[in-house]
């Protein structure tokens, strides 16, 4: 397996170097936020390791870079950073794990190997059927450049829709993940919910994303209709 | 006045404990239950060491022990007593607005309807007389033409006409007027007649329903015609109106005084959602904009600045946030160096070079020794000025003793400091700046730094010079922030940069010492300097 640290403090990084090289991993380590993201680009890496204040580039642009390129290597942020919201940014930007300094080490060596386990298939931090994107970090929806104002039940239709492109998905499993459990019974108001959706990102694009499949549920086109 | 004072914080005390605990007030009221009482008297106990009170307490103290009802009497006495001002003072702005214009408005509505009432008798009584003497003249020029019929003729019986000759017996009279009794007796209608006044007489003993209007007029050989004049239309009138105005005023009143509350509330609702944004800002303590009315008035300039206030108190805040969390992360970073470097060691310790171990953790915790020096420094500048009372150090002997240091630098440092200039500081903050300059200046420096100490009017001014590549003018403010990193391309790689506290600890010294740091542009090269207060005795 390998690993990249990228990380300013020369130090701090020889030693992570050191002890992940004991337990078997090959480690590069990168001082510099250019460096980081040239390195993780090219050197097709496992997992890597990322600081949030560097010189030059910052963690935070370097791992929204990667997830941009649609690279979906494990990412772990390491941060002297531990304000809850510099946090939630760094992982509503893709990232997927977050540890602030001063750490274990061997709390990070094992979240490394978890995040290992898990692999690197896409998971992107905002969600696209072909135009139409969905941004759980923000809570915003776009249609191209458009952006689109939903109510909260909308927006958590559209996000377990989206989540699954181009299957069909049956109301009551759309009752059962999106409304409360046991509040509602009627099928009806998936439809009456289905319909407002399709109002507003549909109907002002002419287009036709939300679709219904007779006696099966609803399906989000993958290609955005 | 101080007892009375305490007399009334007393009675005010004694209302909240009865607010309180309101069943404490009932068990005050039984006698029998003493317990209770102490209990609502504790308040007053806690605060016995006072002594300007202690007469009026021991006076409350006997009427607690007469029973209950004194004890209500006194609370309703103290109530009262307070005063019309106390009251006044206690009522909202809204409330103390329309009271003030409603009284005003009380007193304009009372006043006009009086003059009114006036004006319309003035101006009745004035047409009585008018018509009586009209009368009266007609009835003078018959007689005077010998031509006057008995009874004398008068219009529709509104008025009474009596002539008498000149012994003052009444020769003629009008159908229903008394011919025996004058009216006014002869001389008062002669006298009266002469000066044109008239008179007002009172009906009844006369054989008259009501008040009557009564002139006279001369008329020939000694004859005088006297001629009344019924009051009783004219007071008709005058009760009508008095009765309209009974009751039209109040209304009057009453709808005027609504209107101003309902204006003076519509005036006052920028206050009041003033009030309520600040209270929100006080529940939330996020400091945010309070609602700015639209119309260019005080409360809107006062929510403008208010909200001014307030912007700065948020940027107060942030500047204070981001500080602790820069200082956070500028701590945490060595520190995590530290434990990582002895967690691995400890962790793996085969093959491991222990001295090279203990060099890299030395290093890190001398870094962190030198940020919590750095720290604790700029936080007693910060707080205190000067941590000792100053005491006369000459700069150009402290500038060659620290240049003296660098003699090993990995550029020359060249010292342009003749003569001894005295200022009045800590040696140790003055050599601090000088050190963190030079610190600066050798690590940018192409070739050589030059420091120079040289005097400057009242003041001495101390340079540092070096030949680097400088800063762009727009960062030069920034470069004395704290924690502010220029540099992106540095990294903490080497030992070489700090924490970026250097600059701002030279800027908090010399402010500390009465003086100004700045930095500029040197051509090629970076110019420091620092002007110091030159001491008084040189």
């Amino acid at each position: 397996m390998r690993v990249l640290v990228v990380e300013d403090e020369q130090r701090l990084a020889s030693a992570v170097r050191r002890g992940l090289n004991a337990e078997g991993f090959m480690v590069d380590v990168a001082y510099d936020g250019v460096d980081g993201l040239h390195l993780a680009r090219e050197g097709g890496y496992d997992a890597v390791v990322l600081d949030l204040m560097l010189p030059g580039m910052s963690g935070y642009r370097v791992c929204e870079q990667l997830r941009a390129e649609r690279n979906w290597v494990p990412v772990l942020i390491l941060s002297a950073k531990d304000g809850e919201y510099d946090q939630a940014e760094g992982l509503d930007l893709g990232a997927d794990d977050y540890l602030t300094k001063p750490f274990s080490y061997v709390v990070l060596a094992a979240r490394l190997r978890a995040l290992l386990r898990r692999g690197a298939r896409p998971r992107p931090a905002v969600l696209a059927a072909g135009d139409l994107s969905l941004d759980p970090g923000s809570r915003t929806v776009r249609r191209a450049d458009a952006a689109i104002e939903l109510t909260a039940k909308e927006f958590a239709l559209l996000d377990y829709l989206i989540r699954r492109p181009g299957q069909v998905v049956s109301k009551s499993e759309l009752l059962e993940h999106v409304w409360d459990p046991g509040s509602i019974t009627d099928l009806n108001v998936v439809e009456v919910y289905a319909g407002y959706l399709r109002r507003k990102i549909d109907t002002p694009f002419g287009r036709n994303a939300l679709q219904t499949v007779r006696g099966a549920g609803y399906r989000l086109a993958a290609d955005g209709g | 006045m101080v007892d009375q004072r305490t007399g009334t914080g007393d009675a005010r005390q004694r209302d909240a404990v009865a607010q309180r605990d309101p069943g404490a007030r009932q068990d005050a009221s039984a006698p029998r239950d003493a317990g209770a009482r102490q209990d609502a008297s504790a308040p007053r106990d806690a605060d016995a060491p006072r002594s300007d009170g202690d007469a009026f307490r021991r006076d409350e103290g006997g009427w607690r022990d007469e029973g209950a009802w004194r004890y209500e009497g006194a609370r309703r006495w103290g109530r009262w007593w307070r005063g019309p001002a106390w009251w006044w003072r206690r009522r909202s702005l809204r409330a103390r607005l329309t009271i003030i214009t409603s009284a005003g408005l009380a007193l304009a509505l009372g006043a006009a309807a009086v003059l009114l009432l006036g004006a319309l008798r003035l101006s009745l009584v004035r047409s009585l007389d008018d018509s009586a003497r009209q009368g009266a003249l007609g009835v003078a020029a018959l007689a005077d033409s010998g031509q006057l019929p008995d009874p004398v003729p008068v219009g529709a019986g509104t008025i009474t006409i009596q002539v008498l000759d000149a012994q003052g017996r009444i020769t003629d009279a009008s159908s229903g007027a008394d011919r025996l009794v004058p009216l006014l007796p002869p001389n008062v209608a002669i006298a009266i007649a002469q000066t044109g006044q008239s008179r007002t007489l009172s009906g009844p003993p006369l054989g008259m329903p009501s008040l009557l209007q009564v002139v006279a007029v001369r008329a020939s050989d000694g004859r005088i015609v006297i001629a009344a004049v019924s009051y009783a239309q004219a007071e008709d009138s005058i009760t009508t109106l008095a009765r309209v105005l009974l009751i039209g005023t109040p209304l009057l009143f009453a709808l005027l005084a609504l209107v101003i509350w309902l204006i003076t509330g519509y005036t006052l609702r920028p206050i009041a959602e003033l009030r309520k944004g600040a209270a929100e800002v006080t529940q939330t303590g996020v400091p945010r904009d309070l609602p700015v009315p639209p119309a260019r008035d005080e409360v809107r300039s006062l929510a403008v600045t208010l909200n001014d206030m307030l912007s700065r108190l948020a940027a107060a805040q942030q500047r204070q946030r981001d500080l602790v969390s820069d200082t956070a992360h500028e701590l945490r970073s060595p520190i995590a160096s530290i434990r990582t470097q002895l967690e691995v060691a400890l962790d793996h310790p085969d093959g491991l070079d222990w001295l090279e171990t203990a060099r890299d953790v030395h290093a890190d915790t001398l870094r962190l020794a030198r940020l919590a020096e750095d720290l604790l420094l700029l936080a007693r500048l910060d707080e205190q000025g000067l941590t000792r009372p100053g005491k006369p150090t000459d700069l150009c002997a402290l500038c060659g003793s620290v240049a003296e240091r660098y003699a090993a630098a990995r550029v020359p440092v060249l010292a342009d400091a003749p003569g001894s200039y005295l200022v009045l500081g800590d040696p140790d903050a003055l050599s601090r700046v000088l050190v963190n300059l030079l610190d600066n200046a050798v690590r940018h420096a192409a070739s050589q730094v030059t420091v120079s100490v040289r005097r400057d009017g009242g003041s001495v001014l101390l340079t540092v010079r070096d030949d680097g590549p400088g800063i762009p003018a727009r960062d030069i403010e920034r470069a004395f922030g704290r924690f502010s990193r220029l540099d992106s391309a540095r990294s903490r790689t080497g030992d070489a940069g700090g924490a970026g506290l250097g600059l701002a600890i030279v800027r908090a010294a010399a402010k500390a010492h009465g003086g100004t740091a700045h930095l500029r542009d040197a051509g090629p090269g970076l110019l420091a300097e620092v002007r110091l207060p030159l001491a008084a005795a040189t």
